[in-house]
């Protein structure tokens, strides 16, 4: 998909990817957004314009990166979206997977893969705690220390740096889906079991689209503050 | 389902004739009534694919039959239980939950065979070593190989079965039977 600028229609680029709707809800930004062009949608609530394009952009462009320095918004502002979606892991969609594969399992009687599957799912989530737990304690405290100390627009960073970023949350989640779609076995509630693997699948997606904007917007600005503080 | 094959070892012949003929009729599977007299001096090739035998032979073999469980089903007086480690089926269930039950059997076992039948045994090996916890190291020397070709046996079995991570493949090996859940 082509990039995302101020003068696009937000509505378009919502038909053409839904998947941005958790998104646009973590900005308050509610469905029944008219034809309003997202310059006019982020004005009228006090969205930084700059800073919601880059994180559409990152989000759906899987080639994307921050290719100009920092001026309109810092290491502050991503990392106020970074903990709303956090929050939306922890508070929705963790609770609905858990929700509806506890009602699957207990309409499945006699399956007991299911329960070997949720306690799968449980080490993903408690891996997803855990990193949230180090995003508060030690990654974003981190990077906000720096950034008061060193002015955002000022900035030498490069994004080209090469870093290798741990993928185990992602690679069990995809291992979770892969086991429903290739090795389920024995009787179970379709309905529930499409609802689990559909819950699944989206966070695995959202995983996957928030790490781009935590190792391609965030990881090079967190750097680049950190190189500017040290000297 | 023609190719399966399928031993039953039972004390009770008119219990066995029964299972034998509504396993031809349900699921066209040509099974064996074998006397368990022989059992002990029986050698059974691996090619045989299924056993069903009642809880008296089962209390009787119990070293024959373990080593054979994921391809067990025991008539006997209680119905499956919730983990799953071996398939019972109630001998005084009704006709219609006895004929679901074997059709679980068999479904299930021939899920198993066929999954089975994708990995090399070589590969099931290295798979109960990773689910069990062991390094790639540690695999190598306990199973007299190089590392490399650990991790050689390591990305097939990924390969088939479409997961990496040493939790899921843990899950995998329960679920079939390669390990048991305590591992």
């Amino acid at each position: 998909m082509a990039l995302v600028t101020p003068e696009d229609k937000l509505y378009e680029i919502i038909i053409a990817e839904p998947a941005i709707i958790p998104l646009v809800n973590r900005f308050d930004i509610s469905l029944g957004v008219g034809d309003r062009t997202i310059a006019e949608i982020c004005a009228n609530k006090g969205i930084n314009i700059d800073l919601f394009v880059t994180i559409v952009n990152a989000y759906i462009n899987e080639s994307f990166s921050f290719e100009k320095s920092f001026e309109s918004f810092g290491a502050q502002d991503i990392i106020s979206y970074l903990r709303m979606t956090n929050n939306a892991y922890m508070r929705f969609q963790i609770p609905n997977i858990e929700r509806h594969f506890s009602a699957l399992i207990s309409h499945s009687t006699g399956n007991n893969n299911l329960e070997l599957l949720f306690s799968l799912f449980q080490e993903v989530k408690q891996e997803i705690t855990s990193r949230i737990e180090n995003d508060e304690q030690v990654w974003f405290k981190e990077i906000l220390e720096h950034e008061n100390c060193a002015p955002v627009g000022q900035l030498d960073i490069d994004v080209n740096e090469n870093i290798e970023f741990d993928t185990t949350i992602e690679d069990k989640i995809c291992d979770l889906k892969n086991m429903f779609v290739i090795h389920l076995k024995g009787d179970y509630d379709r309905n529930l079991c499409h609802a689990v693997l559909f819950a699944i699948i989206s966070l695995e997606k959202d995983l996957k689209q928030n790490d781009r904007i935590r190792n391609n917007v965030l990881y090079p600005l967190a750097v680049a503050l950190k190189k500017q503080y040290q000297k | 389902m023609s190719k399966i094959s399928l031993n039953i070892l039972m004390k009770d012949n008119l219990c066995a004739i029964s299972l034998k003929h509504l396993l031809l009729n349900l699921f066209n599977i040509d099974a064996q009534i074998l006397d368990i007299k022989h059992i002990s001096a029986m050698n059974f090739s691996d090619t045989t694919d299924l056993f069903i035998t009642d809880d008296k032979v089962f209390s009787a073999f119990p070293d024959f039959f373990m080593t054979r469980k994921n391809r067990l089903a025991i008539v006997s007086d209680f119905g499956n239980s919730k983990d799953g480690s071996l398939f019972l089926i109630k001998r005084h269930a009704s006709e219609k939950e006895i004929v679901s039950e074997l059709s679980n059997f068999v479904t299930h076992s021939t899920q198993r065979i066929q999954t089975a039948n994708e990995l090399s045994q070589r590969e099931i090996e290295v798979l109960c070593k990773v689910a069990s916890g062991l390094t790639n190291k540690e695999i190598a020397e306990r199973l007299n190989i190089s590392i490399n070709t650990v991790l050689t046996h390591r990305k097939n079995i990924t390969s088939k079965l479409g997961i990496k991570s040493v939790s899921a493949l843990s899950v995998f090996a329960i679920m079939n039977g390669y390990i048991s859940p305590k591992h």
